[in-house]
């Protein structure tokens, strides 16, 4: 059965937000994370969507970013 | 996965066998070449399996027949470039060439890196190019193998299904750390700039590398969420007072010259990951062959073109780009 992550964790925030320090591994999810910084930075969008974008980006690839998923969300198995 | 340096005559035996293939060369050496289910390039330089090399009388040749579940190939011009998102096949990937110094070059690198889409299907590819003594003289090309059309102001596409048991993987090799030192940062995005702002104070970017006897061999390197992303510089004007790179700076970008290495061809076989099993296509900057100095020199094992800019998702420089294939769980 499929995992699907919980886009409501504050993790994601977190990542957006540089409070979370994680090292990424993944080259499309660092380069997709530092989209969507910029975009909350600009005001493109808010947190909160950028949070649920980028938790439904890695529910769709979570076999690839298996390894980072494991660093940014603590119980991630 | 077929990667390798041949003859024109070879090229076209596994055209007419109907191969799907991507082809990087010389322009007389692709133009002698039937229609078929193919991309070229123009490029004249290759890590073979003999070492990275100049050459004028062979291609290079990546064979994508045995992973294509299905393909298509398609051009764009720059004002329609953003549509090659929406012809990528989900599950897939899409091997892109654009020709150097082309409008679809910038429209590529300034207005794709900015599309939501962007990230969703992997995209590899390069900037096609010429020898580097005719740079101004001869214009890069890409060629349209299904029709024969040579372009030089189009992207073309090779757009990939995968088998449903296989997903595809962009991974990059970049020796270049940022600097402990000055922070760049750019009013506006572009290919050339002039005006900067140096830790916040505002400054002209030439000037600065004059004024510091900077090492322009060196990139600027910004950080992409962890992705180290280099823009290697191409010329400072220091009458016009402007600095023009082989890729976009962005105003959404922390910029600061890349740390100094003492040996580059050290530290790249050193970045470069032991297994490249997986890997079945890659390419690599002519800049490396130039700064790492790799002719006659190996790569690992993996053989590829040396380009005018690498893409992995955006436009990058001094990189090594390599797609990977995997199987889902």
């Amino acid at each position: 059965m499929a995992i699907l992550l919980d886009a409501n964790r504050k993790e994601w925030e977190e990542l957006l937000l540089g409070r979370l320090q994680v090292k990424l591994s993944s080259l499309p999810l660092q380069l997709k994370l530092n989209a969507l910084r910029v975009a909350v930075k600009n005001s493109k969008t808010d947190v909160v969507a950028a949070a649920h974008e980028l938790c439904n980006y890695c529910n769709a690839n979570v076999q690839a970013y298996e390894r980072d998923l494991k660093a940014i969300l603590k119980n991630f198995n | 996965m077929r990667n390798e340096l041949m003859t024109v005559s070879e090229a076209e035996k596994l055209v007419l066998a109907g191969r799907v293939l991507m082809i990087a060369g010389e322009e007389t050496l692709l133009k002698q070449i039937s229609k078929g289910q193919w991309i070229g390039g123009t490029i004249p330089y290759f890590m073979g399996s003999d070492g990275g090399c100049e050459n004028l009388e062979h291609v290079f040749v990546t064979d994508f027949t045995a992973v294509a579940k299905e393909f298509s190939i398609k051009t764009y011009t720059a004002a329609n470039i953003g549509d090659m998102l929406a012809d990528r096949y989900i599950g897939g990937f899409s091997y892109i060439l654009v020709p150097a110094f082309s409008d679809v070059h910038s429209a590529y690198a300034l207005k794709v890196s900015y599309m939501d889409k962007l990230f969703d299907v992997p995209i590899m590819g390069w900037v096609t190019g010429v020898q580097l003594a005719q740079i101004g003289k001869k214009t890069p090309k890409v060629i349209d193998g299904s029709t024969g059309e040579i372009i030089d102001n189009q992207a073309i596409v090779l757009h990939i299904a995968l088998a449903n048991h296989q997903f595809a993987n962009i991974e990059i090799v970049n020796i270049y750390e940022q600097s402990q030192g000055t922070e760049l940062t750019f009013p506006t995005d572009g290919f050339t700039v002039s005006d900067c702002f140096i830790n916040g104070e505002k400054a002209n970017l030439a000037d600065y590398l004059t004024a510091n006897n900077i090492d322009c061999s060196l990139p600027l390197v910004a950080d992409h969420g962890g992705a180290l992303i280099n823009a290697d510089i191409q010329t400072v004007d220091t009458e016009a007072r402007t600095v023009s790179f082989f890729a976009p700076i962005l105003s959404t970008q922390e910029y600061k010259i890349a740390k100094p290495i003492a040996d580059r061809y050290a530290a790249f076989l050193q970045a470069m990951p032991d297994d490249n099993s997986k890997v079945i296509c890659a390419c690599n900057c002519v800049s490396s062959y130039a700064q790492i100095g790799l002719k006659g020199r190996h790569t690992k094992g993996v053989t590829s073109p040396f380009t005018f800019g690498e893409i992995a998702y955006i436009l990058v420089n001094e990189t090594m780009v390599m797609l990977s294939l995997h199987d889902r769980n």
